[in-house]
């Protein structure tokens, strides 16, 4: 009996001792994030998407308390980055960057991604749309511009793209305003193209993102007629918003962070806190201050709310412009 | 030139001037790998310099910058693959001075072209930016559209043997390029409903299967078939009557790389093509081009690090990133708290002469490293074919995946190597594929562009300076159309 005792107890140790070591190893599991945390950005290194993310991982690494890697997978207006982290695993350690695209890809037929694929984490920057012209411009308001229009001039408007959110945002203003047809959008690859078309006179106006041009514009190589964004901000404190102006259209490029939908609430929560106190740390303010973007954050809940909203506002927009499939 | 007393004053400190080392060697480590690029690791560090006092980071990625350009060098000699797309054009005659056994003498002429052309580029840099960059300017969309023109021209004197198989070739790289959104109407082309091709074809894993891979292929069966090994590294002076002969075609490709590397959006992939080929133009008839020529490999090394030099014009003297890479180096000045732009010069003459400063020293360091390093790098080709192959593949595998993380990506490098494989035993050449991968774009994108601009007008193809670059271009078609002829009758002679 007493052997037999023994022996029971000696298995009731070992039973409990390996009891233990799977209690230890379901707290470590719980402890998210362990692992390192992968960014995978839509749009290529040296960008504004990548170098805001980039400059918000740098603080986050500390709050987070692991490392994160940041992938570019540019393409497709970010769509290709989407993919890949709606194909991940939902477990919290594959996020994605969203672009503003995200709400306009799948009305135009260019893929069937929506917000919907995704569960917001938070969102960072919003920097707001600005349209700007050269000094010796005969324009020296927005209101200038439709007249002109309305006088049956065409007006050339440099943007990123056929489809691009600043096109959008410009034939937004466009239809406002009833100058459709006489601003033409004339897509340049790229900031980099457009802003040198801007400076050398060979558009009338250039749509971008503010703090794109704040070099150009301190210089005075370029003056703002309008943001379109809620109220004035930071970089162009003297500029007035084209709501000011009698426009009621606002938009801009939007900066933010999502994990494949189906991921756990703890771990979306989780995944906010450390990144909302990088977003509120010192080092990333400083990168806002000197980089001339515009923070703008939202919770988790309020970006899923505030993309829903966007989801349906360019839902009707790109209807209205015909370029809706 | 206070100026230039205060970036020498700043530059003094030794944790400023370590950064240049450290610059140059890991720039050096990421552009020999083919797939990684200049701009993912001066990205990667950006976040780093953030740390950093201004110039301290400032001088880190210009170093990367500056050592990522030159090495692209040393997989376009050795193993036909460039490093980065820059040093395509150095494949053309670099590789087979390496098959000849020369290979030691192409990468001291790659070293002390990229350093000659650097250093070039720098100095026009330091003292014109501001000039130049108002210059830039007057580039407006027709005049892009027809240096693309020009660029493509060149296909007609490149292609070597026949100039149909070079437009077979080259008509083969606009159909590649065509795959993707297409620029100006915004909807996806030969895409056939996949979101991955409808994200267009990536020059890096595209370049690295038509080079490397395809290479690797043709390799292999030579060795399985006749187990021919270890091929001869050289020597690597390359005798002082050298040095004087490539002084012209050293300081013409600079020429040519800056003024090319000015425009945002062209590059020095573009820049290397066209030094190349003027060389071509005006080497000397013994010259021969194509097969290991000297003159060749210093034309596009020269060129594509003085493009490189030329990019920044734009970028410190408007606040334009003249390629991608500067938009890193804007994104550390901008969160330097320094506004790029004509008053950088005066607002903060201390960052700008210093990093002029800086990028000289990091060509001074580059010439050391790469001095001691090319006999380290040589040793690649010393591994017999049967092994070195294989670990080329698996190099190109993993090159292209880097890229963008995708498999799609591996897909594409694998049959751009098959095709490079098949187009090397046709005997068409792979180059002007590859330039009209890269020109197609920019050419199709202006002229679109210029014809909504003048509403549907072709007028704008006579504008000035449009109108004499076409004519040029037209110029430099006749001229190798006539040439080719000429050759070819003097071949005839001799064979008879």
């Amino acid at each position: 009996m007493t052997t037999m005792n023994r022996g029971a107890r000696a298995l009731c140790t070992a039973l409990s001792a390996l009891l233990a070591t799977t209690a230890a190893t379901t707290v470590a599991a719980q402890q998210f994030p362990s692992e390192p945390i992968r960014i995978v950005i839509g749009f290529a290194a040296g960008g504004s998407t990548d170098t805001n993310t980039r400059a918000l991982a740098a603080a986050a690494e500390e709050t987070c308390g692991t490392e994160i890697v940041i992938t570019n997978q540019p393409g497709g207006s970010g769509v290709i980055a989407l993919e890949t982290v709606r194909n991940s695993d939902a477990d919290g350690y594959t996020i994605a960057t969203t672009p503003t695209e995200i709400s306009a890809v799948s009305h135009m037929g260019l893929s069937d991604i929506t917000h919907e694929d995704f569960g917001a984490v938070m969102r960072f920057v919003f920097d707001p749309h600005g349209f700007f012209v050269t000094p010796d411009s005969p324009y020296k308001s927005l209101q200038d511009v439709v007249d002109a229009a309305k006088g049956g001039e065409t007006i050339r408007v440099a943007t990123s793209g056929p489809a691009s959110p600043y096109a959008i945002t410009f034939e937004d203003m466009a239809r406002n305003t009833g100058v459709t047809g006489q601003l033409v959008n004339i897509p340049y690859q790229g900031d980099a193209m457009a802003i040198p078309a801007a400076l050398s006179g060979e558009v009338d106006l250039l749509v971008t993102n503010a703090s794109n041009v704040v070099g150009q514009v301190a210089e005075e190589a370029l003056v703002p007629l309008g943001v379109a964004s809620d109220s004035r901000i930071a970089i162009l404190p003297d500029t007035p918003t084209l709501e000011e102006q009698g426009i009621d259209v606002t938009g801009g490029s939007i900066f933010g962070l999502a994990v494949p939908a189906g991921t756990p609430g703890d771990r979306v929560e989780a995944l906010n806190a450390c990144f909302e106190a990088a977003f509120r740390s010192d080092a990333f303010n400083a990168y806002v201050e000197q980089s001339g973007v515009n923070p703008a954050y939202l919770g988790a809940a309020d970006y899923d709310a505030y993309l829903a909203a966007e989801y349906q506002r360019y839902g009707e927009l790109l209807e209205q412009l015909g370029l809706a499939q | 030139m206070s100026g230039w007393a205060e970036g020498f004053a700043v530059l003094q400190d030794w944790s400023v001037l370590a950064m240049v080392p450290i610059g140059v060697l890991l720039g050096v480590s990421i552009g020999a790998i083919p797939g990684l690029s200049a701009t993912v690791g001066m990205a990667m560090f950006l976040p780093f310099t953030f740390t950093l006092d201004p110039l301290t980071g400032l001088i880190l990625l210009l170093g990367i910058y500056n050592g990522a350009c030159y090495a692209g060098a040393i997989p376009a000699v050795l193993i036909n693959t460039p490093g980065t797309p820059s040093s395509a054009a150095t494949t053309l005659d670099g590789y087979p001075m390496a098959q000849k056994g020369r290979a030691g003498e192409a990468l001291t002429l790659s070293l002390l072209a990229s350093v000659a052309g650097g250093l070039i580029g720098t100095a026009l840099l330091a003292f014109f930016a501001p000039v130049l960059a108002r210059y830039a300017l007057s580039f407006g969309t027709p005049e892009y559209f027809a240096i693309a023109v020009l660029a493509l021209t060149i296909i007609a004197s490149i292609g070597g043997g026949q100039i149909s198989k070079g437009f077979v070739a080259a008509a083969l790289g606009l159909l590649i390029a065509s795959v993707g959104f297409d620029p100006v109407a915004g909807f996806p082309r030969l895409s056939f409903g996949s979101s991955d091709l409808s994200g267009g074809i990536q020059l890096i894993p595209l370049l690295v299967g038509i080079f490397g891979m395809a290479e690797a292929l043709t390799q292999l069966e030579r060795a399985i078939a006749s187990r021919l090994d270890r091929r001869e590294i050289g020597g690597f002076g390359i005798g002082s009557g050298w040095a004087r002969r490539l002084l012209p075609t050293t300081a013409g490709a600079s020429m040519i790389g800056f003024g090319t590397g000015m425009l945002p959006g062209v590059g020095g992939d573009i820049g290397g093509y066209i030094a190349y080929n003027e060389a071509k133009r005006f080497g000397c008839r013994s010259a021969k081009f194509g097969e290991g020529e000297p003159r060749g490999v210093v034309a596009a090394e020269a060129a594509n690090n003085a493009s490189n030099m030329g990019s920044l014009v734009p970028t410190f003297a408007l606040g334009i990133p003249g390629n991608t890479q500067a938009a890193v180096l804007l994104g550390a000045l901008l969160i330097a708290g320094v506004q790029p732009g004509p008053g950088l010069f005066t607002s903060a003459p201390e960052l700008i002469y210093g990093s002029f400063l800086g990028m000289a020293l990091a060509y001074v360091c580059l010439l050391a490293i790469g001095l001691l390093g090319i006999r380290l790098w040589i040793q690649v080709i010393q591994i017999p074919s049967v092994y070195l192959w294989p670990i080329v593949i698996l190099f190109c595998v993993v090159g292209a995946y880097a890229v963008r993380n995708t498999t799609f990506d591996v897909l594409v490098m694998m049959l751009a190597g098959v095709l490079g494989y098949l187009m090397t035993k046709a005997r068409y050449p792979v180059a002007p594929l590859l330039i009209a991968v890269i020109v197609g774009p920019i050419a199709e994108e202006n002229f679109r562009r210029s014809m909504i601009l003048h509403q549907g007008s072709y007028e704008w193809l006579l504008q000035p300076l449009t109108a004499s670059i076409l004519a040029f271009a037209a110029a430099s078609l006749v001229f190798s159309a006539w040439r080719h002829r000429g050759q070819a009758r003097a071949e005839r002679d001799v064979a008879r």
